[in-house]
């Protein structure tokens, strides 16, 4: 059975691009496009479609208030944007579908038939879930999406630092746990550094909430589990301006 | 009896008046003077012992509420000695490590500085309190109330003349004094002037009276043995030579030696002016020192350029054996010194700080080719063996400034060519140390030459040093080059460090770190050397007010087959511009009348004329060519330029765009790639078809309500419309041209700010879409 989806994009060639790709694909059925906020939140309550194709960025509003409007859970998402920004980083916290535009056709058949094989689309519902939770919390992520062979979620409050690996990366957890993480430091640095978390040296990412900070020199005193680290001394000067704009919650 | 009991009952008289005394009571009058001075001076004088004594007549001591209380104003008593001999005694425990001699002199001038303060203050309160304005009744009150508060008595001697002005001087005795009272009380004998606080209090209640600077120094002191203290009070510059003759002359002449202490306080403050002054001039200085800097680059470099440039073009005429000699001997010349410049101007851009440092992607082995390139020849000129090695591992392309790095290298081997006369010129470059993200690379320059003397190894790094002076006779050049090399690989985080041995050679070394650039970074490259390919159908205007430069200019110009109109400055070429049609703009930047970037904003903003205008200037300052470009200006060329540079620009921006003017060109190369959309599509030549149908229909109108929005300042408006032409001209490979500048053009419009770089921006932009609607057009 091929997917019934909908297409939520303004603006008119991107429109009649992915139309295109997705006409070529036997595993959707394209039943629907909506070029504005309102529109999109009209169809995709009606048709109750079982993919959405969403623009990141349309001219009247975000796919993010869309998708707050209806407010159901229940929806599997795949984000389509030409930016590389906060909401972005958003998206990929929370473990959401998302391709770079323009779009590759390779890209959007992988995902197509990724979720047209699954027996459990649950399982791709579930990132809206956390994402709605960050857009409910003021854009500030909860829970995030930790890439591995888990495939899980993990309270950003509960990370105390993220350090390199032999295999990817490993979270040091406040309640003593750890979690492997088959995507590099770079990947947590680029996403969580709007998040409070700052890279201190070239093997290290802490939680700048839960770190206690010597405020005049820059060093750590210690971590959330007793532990400390090394800040590397071309760090330090970014770090005092972190902390200085630093907020938690 | 009578007589006894007359006796005791005077007795008894006394030491009621005694006790009424200590007991302060009101009542208790002083009797007679406290000041002795001349018959002259004595009306004056009596009028001021009946100020002094009105003022301390009304006296409150409550121990119980710790207060004393001299007609309403609080005092403190301190013991005499404390201020004085127990003071220079703490002094010099403290100072010890100083010696005796510097730690006494530091214990005076405190003494010193803060009794004159205290004089000064004191007088001030007093005359205020007192309602004295005249300077000789404020002087006058200053012996009596120093006889009150306990410091001394004085006695003022006839040769003294208290006049205002720097004819000033007072002789005057103290025939008793707290300070040399505390010398004599410890029973020890000083040797160095004892008085210093009361020194230091009569002449700033004096300096406050009269309104003149003034110190005082002792010239004798019973504290030393002498017969009397007495001292001597005048303007600071006048206190030596009243020293000198009281020396020569004096009637005690006790005084052996013509030394004394004259405080340095005066001296100290002047010393303090003066630096205050200096600094001053030293923050003005370095401003002026970088206006004189580029401003002499202005005037060097512009008739520099013409040198180099009529030379360029003399040589490409018939010339005898000699004559060419002769032109190439002026053209060496004339690029040394063009380096010596471009040396000073780094230095001074280093200086203040206003070196920018580029963090672009480039390839580092590219770079050391190019590099190898360069000295390939020198090198075989001499019979040198030039080799480069580099490390295989080094495949990736990394971040950072590419200029500067090929700036050191050239610097390095160019001094290990000039000073190898045989042997060998290595450079090798290998990883230090790497991660996933970061390389630290190390370069080493070897060489065979004359090497560098042992002592001389720690100078060379400075300014304006060279191994041996004889240096610059046999090999030329400034000394600045090693500094300059260092300054720049410390910049990029590096340290150079160097061995050499003389007579078998020198080795330079340095490493700098490199964050690794993704494989898909564009990556810089050098521009080709290669002649560029030009349309020459094609009219430019010159705007220059420099004679030798309009002349230069336009035979290049015309040597070359193009047009050109000449403007002298800013406001003729927007009159010209009315008239004629350029299809590029060069522009000076200093200009009478109408500068470069005035005539570019009208150009810009009231003509809307989108011709591309490139720059032309001396000023080599860094952020030059980000103020041109705000400015609205398209391109830079920095001064002076050869025939090369001035073609390889034209050539440039000459077609980009200009559509009307270069069909040929636009068709030869193609700006829109439909490679993607094939690709993604399958090649899909209907769906193609349809899209580019809408890309055709739908662009210009997006560019016209982005136009709009622009001139409204509809800022949210502005980013939607940039937002989606980004979108939409990515499909058509537009991305590799505009796709930069339209994600600027966006976060400029989310960040509400510079709109001058939004509507450079469209310009680009609109060139850009025209030409791929035109393209698109013609399948």
């Amino acid at each position: 059975m091929p997917l019934r989806c909908v297409i939520v994009e303004d603006e008119p060639l991107s429109r009649q691009y992915i139309t295109a790709l997705l006409k070529g694909m036997k595993e959707v059925d394209l039943c629907g496009t909506a070029t504005t906020q309102d529109e999109a939140v009209q169809l995709i309550t009606q048709l109750q479609p079982e993919l959405i194709f969403m623009d990141l960025e349309l001219h009247t509003g975000t796919g993010f208030e869309v998708l707050k409007e209806i407010n159901s859970p229940a929806l599997t998402v795949v984000f389509t944007t030409a930016l590389d920004h906060l909401a972005l980083k958003i998206i990929k916290l929370s473990g959401m579908f998302y391709l770079q535009k323009p779009l590759d056709a390779e890209e959007l058949e992988a995902i197509v038939k990724k979720i047209q094989g699954s027996n459990n689309v649950g399982v791709f519902q579930q990132p809206l879930r956390y994402l709605l939770e960050t857009l409910h919390n003021d854009n500030m992520p909860v829970h995030i999406f930790i890439p591995g062979n888990g495939e899980e979620y993990v309270a950003l409050k509960n990370i105390i630092k993220i350090e390199s690996a032999d295999k990817g990366t490993v979270l040091h957890l406040k309640d003593k746990g750890i979690k492997h993480s088959n995507v590099s430091l770079k990947y947590y640095e680029l996403l969580l550094t709007d998040f409070n978390f700052f890279r201190v040296n070239v093997a290290v990412i802490i939680n700048l909430c839960e770190a206690e900070i010597n405020k005049i020199s820059g060093d750590i005193i210690k971590l959330a589990d007793g532990s400390s680290t090394e800040v590397s001394p071309k760090k330090r000067e970014e770090l005092f301006i972190k902390l200085a704009a630093l907020k938690c919650t | 009896m009578n007589n006894d009991v007359k006796h005791l009952e005077n007795r008894i008289q006394e030491l009621e008046k005694e006790n009424a005394g200590l007991r302060l009571n009101p009542a208790f009058r002083t009797q007679g003077a406290t000041v002795s001075v001349p018959e002259e001076m004595k009306p004056l004088f009596d009028v001021a012992q009946q100020t002094v004594n009105n003022y301390f007549v009304d006296l409150k001591m409550e121990p119980t509420k710790g207060t004393i209380e001299i007609n309403d104003q609080r005092y403190i008593l301190i013991r005499a000695s404390a201020m004085s001999k127990d003071f220079l005694d703490t002094i010099q425990n403290l100072y010890a490590d100083r010696g005796e001699a510097e730690a006494i002199s530091i214990g005076k001038n405190f003494l010193f500085d803060i009794a004159h303060t205290l004089g000064m203050n004191d007088a001030k309160n007093f005359h205020a309190k007192m309602n004295l304005t005249e300077p000789i009744a404020k002087l006058s009150a200053g012996p009596v109330h120093f006889a009150y508060t306990g410091w001394a008595f004085v006695d003022i001697l006839p040769e003294s003349n208290p006049s205002p002005d720097e004819n000033f001087y007072l002789i005057y005795d103290h025939p008793f004094s707290f300070e040399a009272d505390s010398w004599k009380r410890s029973g020890k004998r000083s040797t160095t002037a004892v008085c210093i606080m009361s020194a230091g209090y009569s002449s700033g209640w004096c300096e406050e009276s009269f309104g003149i600077p003034l110190t005082a120094v002792e010239v004798t002191c019973t504290a030393k043995g002498d017969e009397r203290c007495t001292f001597i009070m005048s303007p600071p510059h006048m206190i030596q030579g009243h020293l000198d003759r009281f020396h020569l002359h004096g009637k005690d002449n006790v005084q052996k030696q013509a030394s004394y202490d004259i405080p340095t306080f005066f001296e100290r403050k002047n010393i303090e002016e003066e630096m205050q002054r200096s600094r001053a001039l030293a923050e003005g200085s370095a401003k002026a020192k970088e206006d004189f800097v580029a401003n002499m680059s202005h005037e060097l470099r512009t008739p520099l350029g013409s040198i180099l440039g009529f030379t360029e073009l003399l040589k490409k005429t018939d010339l005898t054996g000699t004559q060419g000699e002769y032109l190439d001997a002026i053209s060496s010349s004339g690029n040394s010194l063009l380096t010596i410049i471009n040396d000073i101007l780094d230095l001074s851009k280093l200086d203040a700080g206003k070196f920018a440092l580029e963090n672009v992607p480039f390839n580092i082995p590219d770079l050391l080719r190019t590099v190898q390139n360069m000295f390939a020849q020198k090198a075989k000129d001499k019979n040198l063996l030039l080799t480069v090695s580099i490390d295989a591992a080094l495949d990736y392309s990394v971040y950072g400034d590419p200029m500067r790095l090929r700036q050191i290298l050239v610097n390095l081997l160019g001094n290990a060519v000039k000073f190898t006369e045989a042997g060998s010129i290595d450079l090798r470059c290998t990883t230090e140390s790497e991660d996933d993200e970061e390389a630290r690379i190390c370069f080493l320059i070897k060489d065979t030459g004359i090497g560098i003397p042992a002592d001389k190894l720690p100078v060379i790094f400075e300014r304006f040093t060279q191994a041996e002076t004889n240096i610059t006779r046999r090999f030329g050049g400034t000394g600045l080059g090693l500094a300059i090399t260092k300054q720049l690989v410390e910049l990029q985080g590096g340290e150079i460090t160097v061995e050499s041995n003389e007579g078998s050679g020198t080795k330079f070394s340095f490493s700098l770190s490199y964050a690794k650039a993704p494989a898909e970074a564009p990556v810089f490259k050098e521009q080709s050397a290669e002649r560029p390919e030009y349309d020459a159908e094609t009219t430019i205007l010159v705007v220059e007010d420099n004679l030798m430069n309009q002349k230069l200019t336009g035979i290049i110009l015309k040597n070359n087959g193009f047009n050109f109109i000449i403007a002298e400055n800013g406001s003729e070429a927007v009159e010209l511009l009315k008239d004629n049609k350029a299809d590029l703009i060069l522009m000076d930047i200093q200009m009478p009348v109408m500068d470069g970037y005035e005539a570019t904003c009208i150009i810009r903003d009231d003509m809307h004329i989108t011709t591309p205008i490139i720059a032309m200037t001396a000023h080599a300052l860094a952020g030059e060519k980000e103020k041109c470009i705000e400015q609205g200006i398209n391109d830079y060329l920095p001064k002076p330029f050869s025939e090369d540079d001035l073609l390889r620009k034209i050539a440039q921006w000459i077609g980009k765009g200009n559509t009307t003017h270069n069909a040929k060109l636009a068709e030869e190369i193609k700006i829109t790639d439909l490679t993607f959309l094939k690709k993604q599509t399958r090649d899909n030549a209907d769906l193609i078809r349809e899209m580019s149908e809408m890309f055709i229909t739908q662009t210009p109108r997006n560019l016209r309500e982005l136009e709009t929005a622009i001139g409204l300042e509809d800022y949210t408006a502005v980013y939607k419309k940039v937002h989606a032409l980004r979108n939409s001209t990515a499909l058509f490979g537009l991305a590799t041209y505009i796709g930069e500048t339209l994600l600027s053009m966006e976060k400029c419009a989310l960040s509400l700010e510079s709109t001058e770089s939004i509507k450079t921006g469209f310009l680009k932009v609109k060139e850009y879409c025209d030409k791929a609607v035109t393209e698109l057009k013609t399948p």
